[in-house]
């Protein structure tokens, strides 16, 4: 392989692995947001329902963080990608291109990241009032650092709101004339939008999964599962997450298809459409991403029935209710289901970036031309390195996710106080002297 | 206004090198310490520091992107196996501190530790050998190393000992000063490279007026950000890695 095609092939791999975290973070942010207000809430109105929807804020949130850790750290290392691989992008478009990266990397990503530190570490000094309000400015800032990435990324689709002087090749570069233009540039907003949908989906599909996961043991503390409102606390965790999945799931899948079929609108009228505008495939990209298509297509068909039928089963409890057997089959279905919309999010992103090539901002500049003349065998160095590490890694705190969200919501660490902590670890009494004294307020 | 961007551009890398380079250092020091809550209580007390300090790496790098992407191509051309180095580190050592404490077990614990030390030394060796890259020998690259290396170990130190009212020396002011000086010495040096290193027509206005107005949102949210800091560690904190 020369080195561009290993340098396209290192940014696809971590740019797939990023994208992974991202649907989770995308996902889960507004869930966690919204089980933290409506304990906020309750808490405040002394209302029973605060202790369950404590646990499903900090049972939830913890996932959401251990999901996000890995997150910025796939999101660093394809940040650097573009100085390393493509100096060529910088050269030609650097002004229009990395001006949204600017702004998410400087505005949106830095807030979030900052207000989610509050958020964890300020969990017994800010008030619970302003604390609720915290993680929505994460979600709000998340989700605007991913707009602000599917902007540039949108340029490289169909550039807009440009003026190039002279011939790239040959020195030439592209300034901003209209930054309106490349804000509503549809395949920024169309894209983003669908974009949103299959993260809610993401989101969904691990509610329900993990909601199935626990509720298929049928029975608890407090008796046997399955009657008309929930036996004990436990199952009533299980069901709010279950019935929030189902819900998320469902808002997602229609972002999803209206979005992703709106689309065509203007891929069609591309230049270089690829798969998705029905001209004739040239060459191996083209039939690759024409595959990716028809697959992500029939996945999203399937995910769209499974939300509906789950959406109708909510009506009187029927998910909660029906003839064990079918129940726990179901449930066993809604689990090994969980990886569907990260395979499908992940064929359509395949389509959307191999539909542009031989271009990397589509009608202006051939990937070839961007590239960096480092040696192949630098560059296979570099990939090896960084997708081992990735790789690793990814499928460690996927395992590590896992084991959380079997464990459940019994010994949560997010939100707890630190002498409870420490507690669990042998030999801590010295080291929980530190904590004692007043204990603080919301950790009673 | 290119200037402007070069000042913005050397406000981040320090703010990185002083917030980041505090954890760093905890992470450098953490398998020499006895007992495994000893271990946890004194990264809980660098703890609030990790998300809203490497923002600002995150942050520069976008700079560079924005306003000066032919200073960070040739930058990063140069120092390329650096560079590698340095995200590698960063995404072990961040790895390393969320996961370590996520499952009991004295071999999983410990291992995460041995990697967070690694990883910890490694990335701090990695930033002062990028930037011994932009001052050009091969000497300034490993002299910088060591330098940062040994800074970090002492700032992170500092900290730790301040949040633990433990007796430090030097001080956390001695040791701010030594991770800072060689980011800004270093600004200065690439200064002119940096000014050639612009988007052809300089820096886009539209991005300064957008950064502008985003600053103060920064400022404020980071202040609030540094104040759970302030405090001895005690049973307000967090302790989570």
């Amino acid at each position: 392989m020369s080195a561009a095609e290993l340098a396209r092939l290192e940014f696809a791999l971590l740019a797939g692995i990023h994208f992974l975290f991202v649907l989770v973070t995308l996902g889960l942010g507004p869930v966690v947001a919204l089980f933290g207000t409506r304990w906020a809430r309750a808490e405040r109105r002394g209302a029973w329902q605060a202790g369950v929807l404590e646990r499903a804020t900090r049972f939830w949130g913890q996932l959401y963080l251990v999901n996000y850790a890995l997150g910025i750290a796939a999101g660093i290392v394809l940040e650097l990608q573009f100085g390393l691989h493509f100096p060529g992008l910088l050269d030609v478009v650097g002004e229009v291109f990395g001006a949204p990266l600017a702004i998410e990397t400087l505005g949106a990503f830095f807030l979030e990241s900052t207000l989610l530190g509050l958020w964890v570490f300020g969990w017994h000094v800010i008030p619970r009032g302003a604390h609720h309000l915290i993680f929505w400015g994460v979600v709000a800032t998340g989700y605007a650092s991913a707009f602000t990435v599917m902007v540039a990324n949108g340029f490289l689709r169909n550039p807009v709101g440009y003026e190039l002087t002279g011939d790239p090749a040959a020195g030439g570069v592209a300034t901003i004339t209209d930054p309106v233009a490349l804000v509503t540039n549809p395949a920024a907003l169309l894209s983003a939008l669908h974009v949103l949908g299959a993260c809610l989906t993401a989101g969904g599909f691990v509610l329900v999964g993990v909601g199935a996961w626990h509720l298929r043991r049928g029975h608890g503390p407090g008796g046997p599962w399955g009657g008309r409102g929930p036996a004990d606390a436990d199952e009533d965790l299980w069901r709010r997450s279950m019935r929030t999945g189902i819900v998320t799931g469902l808002i997602g899948q229609l972002l999803v298809q209206g979005f992703g079929f709106a689309q065509f609108s203007y891929v069609r009228g591309l230049d270089s459409p690829g798969a998705a505008g029905g001209d004739p495939g040239d060459g191996l990209l083209d039939t690759l991403a024409a595959v990716g298509l028809g697959f992500m297509i029939l996945g999203g068909e399937w995910m769209f029935l499974g939300a509906i039928t789950l959406a109708l089963l909510l009506a009187g409890g029927a998910i909660f209710r029906m003839h064990r057997p079918l129940r726990v089959a179901l449930y066993w279905l809604a689990i090994v289901a969980v990886p569907a919309p990260f395979v499908t999010a992940i064929l359509g992103w395949m389509t959307r970036e191999l539909s542009r090539q031989p271009w990397v901002v589509a009608g202006v500049l051939r990937t070839e031309d961007a590239v960096s003349d480092q040696p192949a065998a630098v560059v296979l160095t570099s990939l090896l390195v960084l997708v081992a590490v990735m790789v690793t890694l990814a499928v460690i705190d996927w395992t590590v996710l896992a084991g959380l969200a079997a464990r459940g919501a019994g010994r949560l660490v997010l939100g707890a106080p630190p002498a409870e902590v420490l507690g669990q670890e042998p030999g801590a009494d010295a080291e929980i002297l530190r904590f004692a004294g007043a204990a603080p307020e919301e950790a009673r | 206004m290119t200037a402007a961007w070069g000042i913005l551009l050397a406000v981040l890398l320090t703010g990185w090198a002083v917030l980041d380079g505090a954890v760093e250092g905890a992470g450098a020091r953490n398998p020499g310490v006895r007992g495994d809550a000893a271990r946890r209580v004194r990264l809980a007390a660098v703890g609030p520091l990790l998300l809203p300090g490497e923002v600002w790496l995150v942050a520069a790098a976008g700079v560079l992107l924005g306003a000066f992407p032919h200073a960070e191509a040739e930058l990063l051309h140069a120092g390329y196996p650096v560079a590698i180095a340095l995200i590698a580190a960063w995404a072990l050592r961040d790895a390393a501190l969320w996961l370590r404490s996520r499952r009991p077990g004295p071999a999983w614990r410990t291992g995460w530790d041995v990697v967070l030390a690694a990883a910890s030394t490694l990335l701090a060796a990695a930033w002062g050998g990028l930037l011994g890259v932009a001052w050009g020998s091969p000497a300034d690259v490993v002299v910088l190393a060591a330098w940062t290396v040994v800074a970090t170990r002492l700032h992170g130190a500092a900290l730790v000992a301040r949040r633990l009212q433990e007796p430090a020396r030097p001080g956390l002011r001695t040791t701010t000063a030594l991770v800072a000086a060689p980011v800004l010495v270093t600004v200065v040096v690439a200064w002119p490279e940096l000014m050639d290193g612009t988007a052809a027509g300089g820096p886009s206005g539209l991005l300064g007026a957008v950064v502008l107005v985003l600053l103060p949102f920064l400022a404020i949210v980071q202040w609030f950000a540094w104040r759970l800091l302030r405090h001895p560690l005690g049973p307000r904190d967090v302790v989570f890695f």
